[in-house]
């Protein structure tokens, strides 16, 4: 029962959407440079997560798998196999290229933080500083302090709860749509960086993630120290206080004002807790095995619920969900005819590569023969070009103009914007010749 | 144009302008970092236990304790002729806990002519290889063997991967672990086979066309036991 990997379908998607992304922003003249710098973000981001997801796809070919966990713990460790290594190194790279960017996207989206130039050059400087230093820190001072990177996620996560619930409870006292806009456009924003830690939420406080961690405490060759172990526990921990502010939070607007596309969305990943949950008590005789018995081979069944929770989250409902910001909150322009193309590129792609990946995803759970999934996908691509018109003016259509107005700020002049899609380029460069130079000389 | 620094962070003003919010906000932190330290100090307790294990002593010496269980058959077999004996192997014949090492076969006869001063007879002897679950390429297997003189003919087939009767040492974290290599059960089970063939001599003028031979088949065991 061996599960397609979606790091590949998610590398090349990406790669697309980050490049029109990035295009995009650079059209948008009559849109407000603030939104031209969200959109350079979330373009960049497309990228740093291409390079993070091709890096992954060339390892799971030709060395080893790796999980998202191992990287963002620093579980790794080099092999002396330049080719391996260097990937590894890569992915480490964009790992904190990724963190920098969220901590800012934090301070642009959907409030902008702050005003000026001397701001703007700050937030530019800081991803610059902090791009060019922690890798080789890391890549010195040995993986593990990777797991530290954590204390941006717990700072970027309670700043967009905040959001979240500042926008939840002004709309309740004022009825004022634009809160809205804010808590919407918080809430996809937290689905986007960490609903694969979400997922964890029942585990993480029943302590089934600690049990789960032995089996990789087994394998640590050195004693990790505790302030790692903190570092371990923030991203679940952080993750299930999210969860469970944004389920009081929609439940309680559902229970005055009705079910949105946001409530259930918060409600499925919530119950997808649950699943999680119990598949980590079926399988803790597995966890615990390699103490206390035989170390038991990986299960095909935490396979395929790992693939379809956070796999499916990580890799396909993330580009989704960033293309859903950009359109619905307008931070691309989609009313000029030309961007008006790219959007269209922008959104079938998105939803035919996730028809495709689930089909296959399903097709490799359930042996039904290749005939009927090439039916069902020609069926959707069918589907896709007749409606195209529609499906485009539904994702743009549906922006309304509190959702359009709620992103706002100012002060990037246009030779900022260029300057920081050629920084952002150079950043690119230097994580890949860093990870090359680290891998030759063995760190 | 001069900025306001007031104006600089504008936004965190907004944002941290109603109270209510604020107040939830400082609950969840304080819940986050309860929550958190609570966490923490049970994945430490966790990783106490694991090293514990790991870092304690992780040398092991395996010992085996050895019966052996004796089949005995035999057959008579005509000049020039090739017998083949068959002698089923299962696991009811193992005591509990015990599992099959090897085989050590001894096959035996005499001059049974009756004829005074005749000569001993020619007799060969060959395992038979087949899917019987044995290491049938160790080398230190003796599968075929001959006797001219009536001397016994011993042969000797290994069925456990490694065992040689003595003491192993093994590093694991626990018993099961190390004893896991010497507790595969299935080997040397089956239908062990070896072809028997006489050759008679016989003094001139007198008939010596058979000869009668034993064959015991020493199935060795062995129950390891693992010593911290």
């Amino acid at each position: 029962m061996a599960q397609e990997s979606l790091a590949p379908v998610a590398a090349i998607t990406n790669m697309i959407l980050g490049i029109i992304t990035i295009l995009m922003s650079n059209r948008g003249d009559s849109q407000s440079s603030h939104k031209r710098f969200s959109a350079l973000l979330i373009g960049w981001t497309f990228i740093f997560l291409s390079l993070y997801n091709l890096a992954e796809t060339l390892l799971v070919q030709y060395y080893f798998f790796v999980a998202p966990t191992a990287i963002d713990l620093g579980l790794v460790s080099l092999q002396g196999i330049t080719g391996r290594d260097t990937l590894v190194l890569i992915q480490l790279g964009a790992d904190a290229a990724l963190n920098i960017i969220m901590l800012v996207m934090a301070m642009h989206i959907p409030k902008d933080m702050g005003r000026g130039d001397s701001w703007n050059s700050l937030v530019i400087l800081v991803i610059t500083l902090y791009c060019i230093v922690v890798p080789p820190l890391v890549f010195l001072g040995g993986f593990r302090y990777a797991a530290f990177q954590m204390l941006i996620w717990v700072a970027v996560g309670i700043f967009w709860t905040h959001t979240y619930i500042h926008g939840i409870i002004q709309e309740h006292k004022t009825g004022e749509e634009h809160y809205r806009s804010e808590s919407k456009a918080s809430a996809v924003l937290l689905l986007i960086w960490f609903g694969w830690q979400m997922i964890w939420w029942l585990s993480a406080f029943t302590f089934l993630n600690n049990e789960w961690f032995v089996s990789v405490l087994t394998q640590l060759e050195t004693p990790p120290t505790a302030i790692w172990l903190v570092a371990v526990n923030l991203g679940w921990s952080i993750g299930a206080v999210i969860i469970c502010a944004l389920l009081a939070g929609e439940a309680f607007r559902t229970s005055k004002r009705g079910l949105t596309a946001i409530s259930l969305t918060v409600f499925v990943v919530f119950f997808l807790g649950f699943a999680n949950w119990i598949q980590d008590t079926l399988l803790l005789d597995a966890y615990y095995s390699c103490i206390e018995g035989n170390c038991e081979t990986e299960s095909s069944i935490f396979e395929l619920v790992n693939y379809l929770t956070s796999g499916v989250l990580i890799y396909l409902l993330k580009p989704l969900l960033l293309v859903y910001l950009m359109v619905q909150f307008q931070i691309i322009d989609t009313s000029k005819e030309e961007n008006r193309n790219l959007t269209r590129i922008m959104i079938l792609l998105i939803l035919l590569i996730i028809s495709s990946s689930v089909i296959e995803l399903i097709q490799s759970m359930i042996p039904i023969p290749q005939m009927i999934s090439g039916s069902l996908l020609a069926i959707g691509v069918i589907f896709f070009i007749g409606w195209e018109e529609k499906i485009t003016e539904s994702f743009i259509g549906s922006a309304n103009s509190s959702d359009i107005d709620s992103i706002q700020g100012d002060g990037f002049n246009d030779q900022m914007l260029r300057n920081t899609s050629l920084l952002m380029s150079l950043l690119v460069t230097y994580i890949i010749v860093l990870a090359v130079i680290f891998a030759n000389t063995g760190v | 144009m001069e900025e306001n620094p007031a104006q600089k962070l504008s936004g965190f003003e907004e944002l941290l302008d109603d109270p209510t919010t604020n107040k939830i906000t400082a609950g969840l932190i304080a819940f986050f970092l309860v929550f958190l330290g609570i966490n923490s100090f049970d994945l430490m307790a966790n990783n106490d236990n694991v090293r514990s294990i790991i870092d304690g002593d992780s040398d092991w010496t395996i010992s085996f304790e050895e019966e052996i269980v004796t089949l005995s058959d035999s057959v008579i077999v005509g000049d020039g002729d090739t017998e083949t004996m068959e002698f089923s192997i299962d696991e009811s014949l193992l005591s509990d806990g015990f599992y099959i090492g090897g085989f050590s076969i001894q096959l035996t006869y005499t001059e049974t002519s009756g004829i005074p001063a005749d000569p001993a007879d020619s007799v060969f002897t060959t395992l038979v290889q087949n899917d019987f679950a044995a290491l049938w390429d160790d080398e230190n297997n003796t599968k075929s063997g001959s006797s001219t003189d009536g001397s016994s003919i011993d042969l000797y087939l290994r069925a456990y991967e490694g065992y040689d009767g003595s003491d192993k040492n093994m590093t694991g974290y626990n018993e099961i672990q190390v004893l896991g290599p010497w507790i595969v059960s299935g080997q040397g089970i089956g239908t062990l086979s070896l072809d028997v063939s006489v050759e008679t001599s016989a003094l001139a003028f007198t008939t010596d066309n058979e000869e009668e031979v034993n064959i015991t088949v020493s199935i060795i065991t062995f129950k390891p036991t693992a010593i911290n």
